[in-house]
């Protein structure tokens, strides 16, 4: 046998092949680690979690649904929670299809589709503009299939075998295209009895009513600083992380606003990095970006002409070509701006201007106008 | 053609001071013109090499070339001597012969050889000496046809021209094809080109013999628009058929090459005349499948010196008192187009005529067709004030540039990108607020490409001359480059939103489900990037540290992330994480500098703890598994034998004394009171079952 030891190369191949296999899927990050499986596990909004309780009692006659909350404030941990109780364990059980899709141009689509037994989930921001083609065959195709459920064959109340239905899940359902939606409408009444959908957005303002009146809406509210502060108390406990004083994790939820990934994430990046150990003087992590544009709010108030406003322009590019979208940055400057100036009068501007530039962004596809735009404005006003 | 008589006639001076008076003079010493002939061949000879000549006889053709010149010189003294306003000039001046082809004599020369490739087939007469050369070449560079042609057409049957209008393209297939001695059918843009019916003409051009005794070639102009692409069809299934019967040929019937013409009516058509195509575009998207059969020849524009002698040689012949200076700038005004040119002069003319004292030389510029100039200039002249100039003028100017300006977007863009760069009074940034809402102003316009049919662009070219009134200055002369590229600021976005995907589809289904690429990007990697590297060197406690690593090691798992070695520009192998996120991640100035020195080692330390958790993992598992093998085998001997050894080897014994050729069939023949036993042993080497061999009997023994 040889050795595989002598060289780097080889350990580092051999390293990788082996790396899944070696680790089973048991180890993750924390904020996936302690993620709430069942409905019983949930922790914040207790309300919530009861009226989630009272539809898996009866699952036949469950709705649609349309959740819609806060990014990171747990839609789709409830979501699939409530799967679960219904199903039972085997919807975590999850593979990925990829299906294709013909447009009427005669373009090919692939889609990866996530699925379990028991339901699949859809993602329009996968699709671009195709969307309506993909909801209408996707889910026909879906709608039209008889779901015969054999292992509840005993149930009395159907006789035999018992129909079921399937659960198509549509994230991000507020970036859906009015085409599809109206798509999906019809599919909803026609088909309810083979198949139910749970949809997740952030906003319902781009909704169509007729979607809305056909959904059960169910707010997914943030948790408070309280609760997020709870859920990280109580990981800490289970990863052994030695939290000297509570304030500093209040610090972390509250700069997290509710996001619960956030916190989660951060309070493990800073355990890791202070030897397992929270002190109230331990520096709080944030991601570089956030730092960036703390950084440029800070210069626009500090030094206001022409050459700092370049300096800001070459900062705006390189968070653009980092992903960060654009209303994403207006939005951390305004309030990094806002918790950065005392006067009134220039704050009541900054958000003034914030949002008549990020009206700007959306009416527009020139980002980088219009960020640089706002910072000029805000220059203007601060000077007076 | 002035141009290359005139030193010829210089040169041959040296033979006596009086012979450049006349043909037919006779000198002092009286020696007679013939002498003064002879030398001058001899010249010509020189620059035109014999195996240049393409088979025409060049010195004859410089011989009719001069004397129908000198004719239209005398003619046009009658006729021309007064503008015709019957006749465009552009058609009038067109060039007739080869040697009035103005531009690079080189592509005029490439297309006239490719012309001449033809002539075997075509008019049976042997290409002189050249035809060698010619094989060689298609043996060169022609590896997709190895044979020879039989019927010695040139290896691309297809000649391609391209080049911006107006430099003679068109021209240069006509003049060359007539020279060579065919007739022209020429199909262009206003003909019907659609389907079955151009199919018909070109089938009809090219396969069917016409009336008078010329040889038919076809000249295709103009086949680089969208719509052209059943036309395009047309040519590329003419030439597919040509190759399957070229093919069938070359390896059917050698002898048939003489009745190569005769066997059109095979599968395949023959391809017997030459076909030449004309695009401004070479890579329109119509021409994608046509390329590859095409011998593509590119134009270039004509070099100012030779479009100036052509210039002013049709001043000359018109009349036409334009000097030098407006020559020129009549030329770089057209940038190369001759044809332009032509026209702006008849234009001219006209004017002339009637008031001949009101061209001066400032007024050229109005009376040219309106011409583009390039959208950075016209960034740089948006910033400039010029002091002596009435701002009105200036104003009204620059904006008949941009408006002229096609790409409108570019300048706003130009504008952008340079106006913090130059010199501007102002108050507290009022300005680039203002410009703010320009640029607002033109993104919403620009919107109405994709809504109104871009009805609205038109109000773009405000934005500049927004720009203009607000940041134009005395002070601003020299030429800006703004400082940020968009080209590459939108490379890197592709770039890092390409890592973010594919970060995202290593991630399990089960994490996957949980977040979506903005927050995976927003998040997720961000503090990811923190949480994978985090400082050993300052943890004390082991305790902690293997808590710290393990944990490390399971976010690194559960993303699917791998290690890599990235050669890296100073340093020589720095370990680095694949999919690399940091790229995304990373934009503190502080921070990057930080990673970049940390990092490696850190990662280093991961990998190997990692390493060592797998190794330590396995050799716990593969001793449990040896001690499962262990009791298994146990569990079998308590039936037959008590030491398993002893019992293996008992068992070899006696297939031994059985020999080996019974052992083959042992298994059906074997008629003793023992049982057949046939022995399974499974080998592994390393540690998955990756490796298997077949291992003989004695091997484990030994």
């Amino acid at each position: 046998m040889t050795s595989i030891f002598y060289k780097d190369e080889v350990l580092l191949r051999e390293f990788n092949t082996n790396w899944k296999a070696q680790l089973t899927g048991k180890m993750s990050l924390w904020v996936d680690k302690y993620r709430p499986k069942s409905l019983d596990a949930l922790t914040h909004t207790p309300r919530l979690t009861h009226l989630l309780k009272s539809l898996s009692v009866e699952p036949r006659d469950l709705p649609h649904l349309l959740f819609y909350g806060p990014n990171g404030a747990g839609k789709k941990t409830r979501c699939m929670a409530l799967l679960q109780s219904i199903f039972g364990s085997g919807v975590y059980k999850l593979k990925i299809d990829v299906r294709q899709f013909t447009t009427p141009s005669n373009r090919k689509l692939e889609l990866n589709v996530v699925s379990s037994p028991y339901h699949l989930e859809i993602t329009p921001s996968d699709m671009g503009n195709n969307d309506r083609i993909v909801i209408q065959e996707l889910l026909k195709e879906v709608a039209q299939m008889e779901q015969v459920d054999f292992q509840t064959a005993s149930g009395a109340e159907t006789g035999g075998l018992a129909h079921r239905y399937k659960c198509v899940i549509i994230n991000e359902a507020d970036s859906l295209t009015r085409d599809a939606q109206a798509a999906l409408r019809r599919t909803m009444e026609k088909y309810s009895r083979n198949i139910r959908f749970i949809m997740l957005c952030e906003s319902m303002s781009s909704m169509i009513a007729p979607i809305k009146s056909r959904c059960l809406l169910v707010r997914t509210p943030a948790p408070t600083t309280q609760e997020t502060a709870d859920a990280l108390v109580k990981v800490g406990g289970q990863e052994k992380v030695t939290v000297e004083d509570e304030a500093i994790l209040n610090t972390i939820a509250e700069s997290c606003d509710g996001n619960l990934r956030k916190a989660l994430l951060t309070f493990e990046s800073m355990a890791l990095n202070n030897e397992m150990c929270l002190k109230s003087s331990t520096a709080l992590i944030r991601a570089d970006w956030v730092v960036v544009i703390l950084k440029m709010a800070n210069r626009i108030l500090k030094d206001r002409s022409v050459s700092s406003l370049v300096e800001c322009r070459a900062t705006l590019y390189d968070l653009l070509a980092h992903c960060i979208p654009a209303k994403v940055i207006i939005q951390e400057l305004a309030f990094a701006l806002l918790d950065a100036i005392h006067n009134d009068n220039h704050k009541i501007a900054v958000v003034q201007w914030a949002s008549v530039f990020d009206e700007r962004l959306r009416l527009g596809n020139k980002p980088i106008y219009h960020l640089e735009g706002f910072i000029a404005r805000v220059m203007c006003e601060v000077d007076g | 053609m002035e141009g290359r008589l005139e030193p010829l006639i210089g040169d041959s001076m040296l033979f006596g001071p009086m012979e450049d008076q006349g043909l037919s003079f006779v000198n002092k010493s009286g020696e007679t013109v013939h002498l003064r002939r002879k030398p001058a061949r001899a010249l010509m000879d020189l620059n035109w090499k014999h195996d240049e000549s393409y088979g025409i006889d060049i010195n004859q053709l410089l011989q009719r070339c001069e004397d129908s010149s000198n004719a239209a010189i005398q003619s046009s003294g009658a006729s021309r001597s007064k503008h015709s306003p019957s006749q465009l000039w552009t058609e009038k001046w067109k060039p007739h012969t080869f040697f009035d082809l103005v531009g690079n004599e080189k592509t005029n020369r490439r297309v006239l050889k490719w012309l001449r490739q033809w002539s075997p087939l075509v008019f049976g007469q042997e290409l002189p000496k050249k035809a060698p050369s010619v094989r060689d070449k298609v043996g060169a560079d022609g590896a997709n046809y190895d044979f020879d042609d039989p019927l010695q057409r040139p290896q691309k049957r297809i000649l391609l021209l391209n080049g911006p209008p107006g430099i003679g393209k068109t021209s240069v297939a006509h003049v060359v094809a007539k020279q060579a001695g065919f007739s022209v059918i020429e199909i262009n843009a206003s003909d019907e080109r659609a389907g079955p019916h151009v199919k018909d003409r070109i089938h009809n051009a090219l396969f069917n013999h016409t009336f008078d005794d010329r040889p038919v070639c076809l000249i295709a102009d103009e086949i680089d628009g969208s719509i052209e692409t059943g036309f395009v069809k047309v040519l590329i299934d003419i030439v597919n058929s040509d190759y399957r019967a070229t093919q069938r040929l070359a390896s059917g019937a050698s002898s048939a090459v003489q009745r190569g013409k005769r066997k059109q009516r095979s599968p395949g058509k023959v391809l017997t005349r030459p076909i030449i195509t004309i695009c401004n575009n070479v890579y329109a998207s119509a021409l994608e499948k046509l390329r590859p059969h095409c011998e593509i020849v590119t134009f270039r524009r004509p070099a100012e010196s030779a479009l100036l002698e052509r210039l002013s040689h049709v001043c000359r012949k018109e009349k036409l008192q334009l000097d030098k200076k407006r020559l020129k700038e009549l030329s770089e005004l057209s940038q190369g187009d001759l044809r332009s040119c032509l026209n702006n002069m008849q234009f001219m003319a006209s004017l002339h005529a009637e008031a001949p004292e009101s061209t001066d030389t400032a007024k050229i510029s109005d009376q040219i067709k309106d011409m583009t100039v390039s959208w950075y200039k016209i960034c740089n002249q948006v910033f400039r004030r010029n002091p002596h100039e009435d701002a009105k003028v200036q104003f009204g100017r620059l904006l008949r540039d941009i408006e002229i300006n096609s790409n409108s977007q570019r300048i706003v863009q130009g504008c952008f990108s340079m106006f913090p760069e130059v010199k501007f009074s102002d108050h507290s940034l009022q300005k680039p607020s203002a410009a703010a809402d320009w640029l607002y102003f033109n993104d919403l316009m620009f919107k109405s490409l994709f809504e109104h049919n871009g009805d609205l662009l038109r109000y773009n070219s405000v934005v500049p001359m927004a720009f203009f009134h607000l940041f134009s200055d005395i002070a601003n002369k020299d030429d800006v480059r703004g400082k940020v590229n968009e080209f590459d600021h939108r490379e890197d976005l592709r770039n890092n939103e390409s890592i973010v995907l594919s970060t995202f589809r290593r991630a399990p289904p089960t994490l996957k489900i949980f977040m979506n690429k903005s927050s995976l990007a927003l998040e997720v990697l961000p503090l990811l990037d923190y949480i994978i590297v985090p400082d050993f060197s300052k943890i004390r406690n082991n305790q902690t540290k293997t808590t710290v690593l393990s944990n490390i090691v399971a976010a690194l798992s559960s993303f699917d992330l791998t290690f890599s070695e990235r050669v890296d520009t100073d340093l020589p192998r720095v370990t680095c994480i694949e999919p690399p996120f940091d790229k995304v991640t990373l934009m503190d100035e502080k921070r990057v500098k930080e990673v970049f020195t940390k990092r490696p080692a850190i990662l280093n330390v991961v990998l190997a703890k990692a390493q060592e958790s797998k190794v330590r993992k396995r050799t716990i598992e593969q001793a449990r598994a040896d001690k499962l093998d262990l009791e298994s085998v146990r569990k079998k001997h308590k039936t037959s034998s008590s030491k398993p050894v002893d019992y293996f080897k008992s068992q070899y014994a006696n297939v031994q004394t059985k020999g080996s050729e019974k052992f083959k069939d042992s298994g059906s023949v074997e008629g003793d009171s023992r049982e057949p036993v046939k022995i399974w042993v499974k080998y592994k080497e390393g540690f998955s079952d990756a490796v298997r061999k077949d291992v003989t009997w004695n091997s484990l023994w030994e």
